[in-house]
């Protein structure tokens, strides 16, 4: 067994398996889902046209992130990424199942941390808030990002590049933790049995995720697995039916105003706040912060 | 939880995460055979073209083999590679036999620089094994015939993207 998946894997296999899930789940999988998502919507008289504007809005956040993460990609990728891999890394490890295992369990708990920090300190939750403003939970949600939802994740993933593993499997598997993710945001899979329920990340965990309720703030923070909550002290499990949003709404569906909303806030807030050292600690301390 | 909790469980996991793969791949390097990796100068000598390859079963008349001749640039220095297309077993890959400069000088080698994976509609799906930085990347790449003695080796990889004419050499 060891052997087996220890044994030396082609790139172009682990690339066509990743490419299976990571982009063509948006073709069998994700986009049926939201049609099915739509329907339901329509039978239990819930369609508006704010649900439709808030779907549309999302669509365009998404093009915008992957405009940001595009020019990033290029300069990060390519040079950062692979700069620290050739220079500031462990011994490269060989690409076999073991290696890829790990690497993704590692992105998955690097993206629990990164999305740990995004709600913890300010500037995070000022660029995540766009994620969580949405009053609805469906499949377009997952795509709604904030400005610099795209810079974040690189500081956690350099680490996982210097422990050996190579910058394309590293970036694979993050891409691979985040469509994982996208697929739990829905409300018509109520829970899974128990003991998927135990270790995976499901719906149901991360509605509480974006639940407005006070017990539900800042918990479960996992991509694909929950265990990382349970173990590290931020589970809470779907009890009371969860509102949607955030604390101080939104009230929108233009793009624009949704994607900046959280930095505009952030900015107002920096405004009215006196001296240079409480106007950085903004940045760095918990959302919701003031000084003394 | 007190930060010094999570801070510990924390660098646990990833200990255990990165460890794993680290001591699997040790222990496998361990179980083989000795390799003795032979120090790749480009440094152009007067040496011709190294030993020929053993005579290998050619399963048809493909026009990808025979030997072609690729410009390279390693480190500011330009010059050209020959490669030896060859077929075994059904499989086409092509060694690199020589490289060569322009006045003529000439080193022998004996690198795997081309798989051939899948014939496809646009061409055949490859393995391009390549250097940059002292280190090796397969890059997966397409190559077509553009004439019978001129093939062309294309490829996109993250960011990295090239297309180069190989000729035929007589």
């Amino acid at each position: 067994m060891v052997a087996l998946l220890a044994k030396e894997l082609e790139w172009i296999d682990v690339q066509y398996w990743f490419s299976i899930f990571n982009d063509w789940s948006l073709v069998y999988v994700i986009l049926p889902f939201f049609v099915f998502e739509l329907i339901r919507y329509t039978v239990l008289k819930r369609m508006t046209m704010d649900l439709i504007k808030d779907s549309i809005a999302n669509a365009i956040t998404f093009v915008a992130f992957v405009s940001i993460e595009y020019i990033l990609g290029i300069l990060a990728v390519t040079k950062l990424y692979f700069w620290v891999h050739e220079h500031v890394s462990l011994p490269h490890l060989p690409l076999n199942w073991i290696t890829i295992i790990c690497c993704i369990l590692l992105a998955d708990f690097a993206y629990y941390w990164d999305h740990r920090m995004m709600h913890r300190i300010g500037i995070g939750w000022a660029t995540h808030a766009v994620h969580h403003s949405s009053p609805h939970f469906n499949m377009s949600v997952a795509y709604r990002f904030g400005p610099m939802d795209a810079i974040f994740p690189i500081l956690f993933s350099i680490p996982i590049v210097m422990l050996g593993f190579d910058p394309i499997l590293v970036l694979l598997s993050e891409v691979f933790v985040q469509v994982f993710q996208t697929l739990l945001h829905t409300e018509v899979i109520k829970k899974f049995p128990k003991p998927i329920e135990y270790i995976f990340n499901t719906p149901s965990h991360h509605r509480v995720h974006h639940g407005s309720n006070r017990q539900y703030w800042d918990k479960n923070y996992a991509g694909m697995l929950i265990i990382w909550d349970r173990m590290l002290g931020t589970f809470e499990p779907e009890v009371e039916e969860v509102r949607y949003g955030i604390d101080k709404p939104v009230d929108s569906t233009n793009p624009i105003t949704i994607f900046l909303h959280g930095l505009q806030r952030l900015v107002k807030q920096m405004k009215k706040t006196e001296g240079i050292g409480n106007k950085l600690k903004l940045l760095i301390k918990p959302p919701g912060w003031e000084p003394k | 939880m007190s930060n010094t909790k999570l801070f510990f469980i924390s660098i646990g996991i990833i200990a255990l995460l990165a460890g794993v793969p680290h001591i699997t791949a040790n222990l496998s390097y361990a179980n083989t055979t000795e390799i003795v990796e032979t120090p790749k100068e480009k440094i152009i000598s007067e040496v011709t073209e190294a030993e020929p390859f053993e005579e290998e079963e050619t399963i048809n008349e493909s026009p990808f083999l025979g030997k072609w001749r690729a410009s390279f640039n390693y480190d500011g220095t330009m010059g050209y590679m020959i490669v030896r297309i060859t077929s075994k077993k059904g499989k086409m890959v092509g060694h690199i036999i020589a490289y060569e400069d322009d006045l003529g000088n000439s080193e022998g080698a004996k690198d795997l620089v081309l798989q051939f994976k899948k014939e496809k509609k646009s061409g055949w799906s490859a393995i391009y094994t390549t250097e940059y930085e002292n280190e090796t990347y397969q890059i997966p790449c397409t190559v077509k015939l553009l004439s019978p003695s001129q093939l062309q080796l294309s490829y996109d990889y993250y960011g990295f993207s090239d297309i180069e004419t190989w000729t035929k050499e007589k």
